[in-house]
């Protein structure tokens, strides 16, 4: 399936900000089930264009100059295999990497007693079935929760977006030593085109990585685009910034994702 | 000593000549300076029979000195526990602790091959991590220990150190072996401690410096410095200490270290990164800096890759860091190696990586998260010691044998809700040095801490020395600064001239070398006449010609000692003017209304002179002399040494209550910054000068004078820089005379202060 992706992401400052470095990670991971066959993030200005220690792309922006809005637009068309199951392990990051909790994932003693009935012999199935009774405990509900939300916190609230359904799914698996890692990325929804962007996660079972994407139920990566992997939001977060000066903001952003083909 | 480090363990009191309160059944300490027979090992015959021949009254009264001059330099250090960080001073033993230069070559070889082993470990495990598929370190402990650093993954460092600086920290045991208790590759303190303590034991017991080969330790800094510059292939690279502040209990040592490297003390905020390089702000612009010796723990170092709350670090420089434009010391990630848990694997490190069997031992060490393990430390938790395996600075630890069983009933549950994040060791009785306490000398326990630097070449080196450490109390084994541990110098003496004699080698002294000392010593101690404190630019033969790397922010401290200076002696003119009786009504409500007293103006006369001295001597002078202690503090990398002592007079002065006193000791201090580098003392008097004219403007005085003199060191700014617009703002406010050309001036200045040319 091949997909033309756009995705705006604008912030417009009240005040003059003297200065700003963003950390950004906005394009598609190469990968055996998913060919990048055009991209380009537009900046303000040349960003420095690196791998991360994940492997991730990533640019860094830094202005020195003063500006009061920041304004980026990643596109391009990417194809992918929608009938892949699973993904093999990358040899340039250890899989064990991912049993390790963060602070955005620690499981409280809630979420294990919730957990505890799925996990105690996992299987791709038992844990299919706590995907399904996560996103009933916790509602896809906007606006609820924010970036700084941890996994017990979401988890306390019953509500959130994929980010949170994201974050305590790691916590639970994660305290069983099972390694699962956090995937930013772009979702191909025939229903309607206007998303934002997404996030699910991917356990390691049986010497594989496979895909729960706990806010849409699916554990098939066939509408998704990898863009970034990490231990949890703020490793594969798209943007990161710090500015000085500014003043609050407003952030408009918008991912487009239609089929070509 | 904030860093990480450790408890001493082991309960029984020390065992002396001097002391008879020991159980016949427990092992003895290993004595550092006596053999078991009372006479002194060859390399402590020297000081021994100064100690034979010195009261303790006169031991004491060495000590009382030596705290006079720490307290004097401001070397202190900040407790975190106490509630409002109390500014607390290092016991310090005049008594030193000797290693014969022989002993202290095996110590040398060992600390170099496992620092060369954990830095080889350390590559591993962010590349290839050979040792864990090998199984001899298990991958899950590398990744638990919550230290191991994603974002070091895949980097090919310049040079491939991680850990350049580092400190072990040893302990001898009852058969006199050294042992490591647990390596420090995070950002190990102390070395400040270390130079000052000799600087102190040099001053008072220089007899014993003049007939004892003892090996130097001073020129540390300098060899610092060439182990940073060799953590790149860059040219004659630019340095730069990243300090997370004054309020970090180490301060003192960062300062001192940059002022004794000539490097810049800088903060997160003088950094700014672009396209993936790092500068400073200086007062001329930017300067590019390719290391950055940072003493902020990972966490902080840049807040767009770990913590986002953090304000300590510097936003993009793990950008500028995996380009490989930056060069961060330690290398983030380093924690993983010294971490407790794998600190049992290091014997395996050295044999895996090197080859070679490891010359310094570990303590036996049991692992809580191995269940036969955890039930043994159990069953014996009376007689171990147990750490966490993240702990540090002697917290959270259970010392058995001298803990009640409540305290270790709660510790048992502490540890059965996470087996996996302690270790346990048997508790081990340290050496001890014979110490001047009250009432005579007594064995305290004491441990060692060198410190090793790893250049980049692979090579090592280790100053013959570090820290020695003392448990001040009798029988306790806890000498961590925070646990009220203190410091002796250490004394690595020359023994090869020692070894076959039986008798002591004062008398053979040769007078040439005597000479040498001495005019060593001459020059020395008077560094501070020739040293620039800030790095120069490259080319200049003189100091004083050269300019010298201010960072802006600097700049405005320097500022702003200036202006509270010439505020507290118009303070003090006001009081004098007060108590003389000679002030009018009509000139009190002048200085009222302009410049702002907590006075009621419909008081009379007397009522109002009452309240306006009140205000001064309750408020606003102590704000002064704190607003003064501040920027002094903060503006430390620029100012010599000498200037900050007389500094830290004022401080005390004032919280004895003596303003007056605190008052003329500025005068002292002004002198003093007369004299700094120009650029130093240029700004400082700007801000005098600012001051002064602030007050005339508001006052309605003439200001014709004073913004001529104000000019005068406007003029002497950097040249073809944004700072030229305060020399037209300045002639256009001495030719308007309008309040609206000051407050332009104002606002320029404080903007550029800001922003930077």
């Amino acid at each position: 399936m091949k997909l033309q992706i756009s995705h705006q992401t604008n912030y417009y400052y009240d005040e003059l900000a003297h200065r700003s470095v963003q950390y950004i990670r906005m394009t598609p991971m190469q990968l055996p089930h998913q060919i990048i066959h055009q991209w380009d993030v537009m900046l303000p200005k040349v960003a420095t264009s690196q791998k991360d220690g994940f492997g991730n792309d990533w640019l860094t922006l830094s202005r020195n100059e003063a500006h009061n809005n920041l304004q980026m637009q990643a596109s391009g068309i990417v194809e992918i295999n929608t009938n892949t199951e699973r993904l093999e392990d990358m040899d340039n990051v250890p899989y064990l990497l991912f049993t390790v909790q963060s602070p955005l994932t620690a499981c409280s003693e809630a979420m294990r007693t919730f957990a505890d009935p799925y996990l105690t012999t996992p299987t791709h199935d038992s844990i299919k079935a706590l995907a399904a009774e996560l996103l009933a405990k916790i509602p896809y509900v906007k606006n609820t929760t924010h970036v700084g939300t941890t996994a017990a916190e979401a988890f306390e609230l019953g509500a959130g977006v994929c980010q949170d359904h994201t974050h305590v799914f790691l916590g639970c698996l994660r305290d069983r030593q099972i390694p699962a890692r956090y995937v930013s990325g772009y979702l191909y929804d025939d229903t309607a085109n206007h998303m934002a962007s997404h996030a699910w996660a991917e356990a390691w079972l049986d010497g594989y990585w496979y895909t729960f994407d706990i806010s849409n139920q699916m554990f098939q990566p066939s509408s998704h685009v990898y863009v970034a992997i990490g231990r949890d939001y703020l490793d594969a977060a798209p943007v990161r910034g710090v500015r000085m000066g500014g003043g609050y903001e407003n952030l408009y952003s918008q991912v487009l994702v239609s089929r070509l083909s | 000593m904030n860093q990480k480090s450790s408890q001493r363990q082991s309960q029984h009191t020390g065992q002396s000549q001097q002391q008879t309160t020991t159980s016949p059944k427990k092992p003895q300490s290993f004595d550092e300076l006596q053999n078991g027979k009372g006479s002194y090992r060859p390399a402590a015959r020297s000081v021994g029979d100064w100690l034979d021949h010195t009261s303790i009254n006169a031991l004491n009264h060495l000590n009382e000195q030596a705290a006079d001059i720490f307290y004097r330099k401001g070397v202190t250090f900040t407790v975190y526990s106490d509630a409002k960080n109390i500014e607390r001073m290092i016991p310090f033993d005049i008594i030193p602790r000797i290693i014969a230069a022989s002993e202290w070559r095996q110590i040398e070889a060992g600390c170099r091959q496992r620092i060369t082993a954990l830095n080889a470990f350390l590559h591993d495990i962010y590349h290839d991590q050979a040792i864990m598929k090998a199984g001899i370190v298990p991958a899950s402990y590398v990744y638990a220990s919550g230290c191991y650093e994603p974002w070091m993954m895949g980097i090919e460092l310049d040079k491939p150190i991680y850990s350049h600086i580092s400190g072990i920290d040893l302990i001898r045991d009852e058969s006199g072996r050294f042992c490591v208790l647990e390596d420090n590759l995070r950002t190990p303190s102390g070395v400040s401690y270390m130079l000052e303590s000799r600087n102190i034991s040099e001053i008072l017991l220089s007899d014993q410096f003049s007939h004892t080969s003892i090996l130097g330790v001073s020129d540390y800094p300098k060899r610092l410095k060439s182990c940073l510059a060799s953590s790149t292939s860059k040219y004659d690279p630019q340095i730069a200490i990243l300090t997370p502040g004054r309020f970090n209990s180490a301060y003192y040592e960062h300062a001192f270290l940059a002022h004794e490297m000539n490097v810049p003390l800088v903060h997160g905020y003088d950094l700014i990164v672009e396209d993936s390089k790092v500068y400073m702000q200086g007062i001329r612009g930017k300067v590019q800096v390719d290391i950055i010796y940072r003493r902020i723990d990972d966490p902080y170092i840049d807040p767009l890759a770990f913590r986002s709350d953090s304000i300590l670090g510097v936003s993009g420089l793990m950008s500028a860091y995996r380009a490989g434009n930056v060069v961060i010391v330690n290398a983030p990630g380093t924690g993983v190696a010294d971490d407790k848990s794998l600190y049992p694997f290091v014997p395996d490190m050295i044999e895996f990586y090197l080859g070679e069997k490891p010359l310094l031992p570990n303590i036996e060490t049991y692992q809580c998260r191995k269940p036969d393990e955890l039930q043994y430390v159990l069953d014996n938790l009376d007689k171990l010691v147990v750490k966490e395996t993240q702990g540090s600075g002697g917290y959270g630890m259970l010392i058995g044998p001298t803990s009640t069983k409540q305290e270790i009933s709660d510790y048992r549950k502490r540890l059965l809700a996470n087996p996996a994040g302690f270790i346990a060791q048997p508790t081990i009785s340290l050496s001890t040095n014979p110490t001047a306490v009250s009432d005579g000398i007594a064995p305290r326990h004491i441990d060692l801490r060198p410190f090793i630097l790893s250049h980049g070449d692979g090579s090592v080196d280790i100053v013959p020395g570090g820290l020695t450490r003392v448990a001040m109390v009798e029988g306790s084994l806890v000498v961590n600064s925070s646990q009220g541990g203190g410091i002796k110098d250490t004394w690595v003496i020359d023994d090869s001239d020692l070894a076959a004699s039986t008798k002591p080698s004062v008398a053979k002294k040769q007078d040439n070398q005597i000479d040498k000392q001495s005019s060593e010593a001459i020059t020395a101690n008077h560094s501070h006449y020739h040293d620039p404190v800030q790095p120069l630019e490259a080319g200049y033969e003189n100091p004083d010609n050269a300019p010298m790397i201010l960072l802006l922010s600097t700049a405005n401290y320097l500022v702003w000692l200036g202006r509270y200076s010439e505020r507290l002696y118009y303070y003090d003119n006001i009081i004098k003017q007060l108590v003389k009786g000679n002030i009018k009504k009509a000139q009190l409500h002048h200085l009222i209304n302009h410049l702002g007293f907590n006075v009621d103006p419909n008081q009379p006369l007397k009522t109002m002179k009452a309240q306006m001295l009140r205000d001064l001597e309750q408020e606003k002078i102590p704000n002064i002399v704190q607003s003064i202690e501040t920027n002094v503090q903060e503006a430390k990398g620029v100012i010599g040494k000498d200037t900050a002592e007389l500094y830290n007079l004022i401080k005390r002065l004032s919280s004895a209550g003596t303003y007056r006193a605190a008052t003329l000791q500025l005068h002292a201090c002004n002198a003093a910054m007369a004299q700094e580098h120009p650029i130093v003392t240029c700004f400082w008097q700007l801000g005098r000068h600012f001051e002064q004219l602030e007050r005339a403007v508001f006052l309605n005085e003439d200001t014709v004078a004073i913004s001529l003199e104000f000019k005068h060191w406007i003029n002497k700014l950097p040249e073809n820089t944004r700072w030229r617009e305060l020399i037209r703002l300045t002639n256009q406010m001495i030719k308007s005379q309008q309040l609206s050309d000051f407050q332009l001036l104002s606002k320029e200045c404080s903007t550029i202060l800001q922003q930077g040319v």
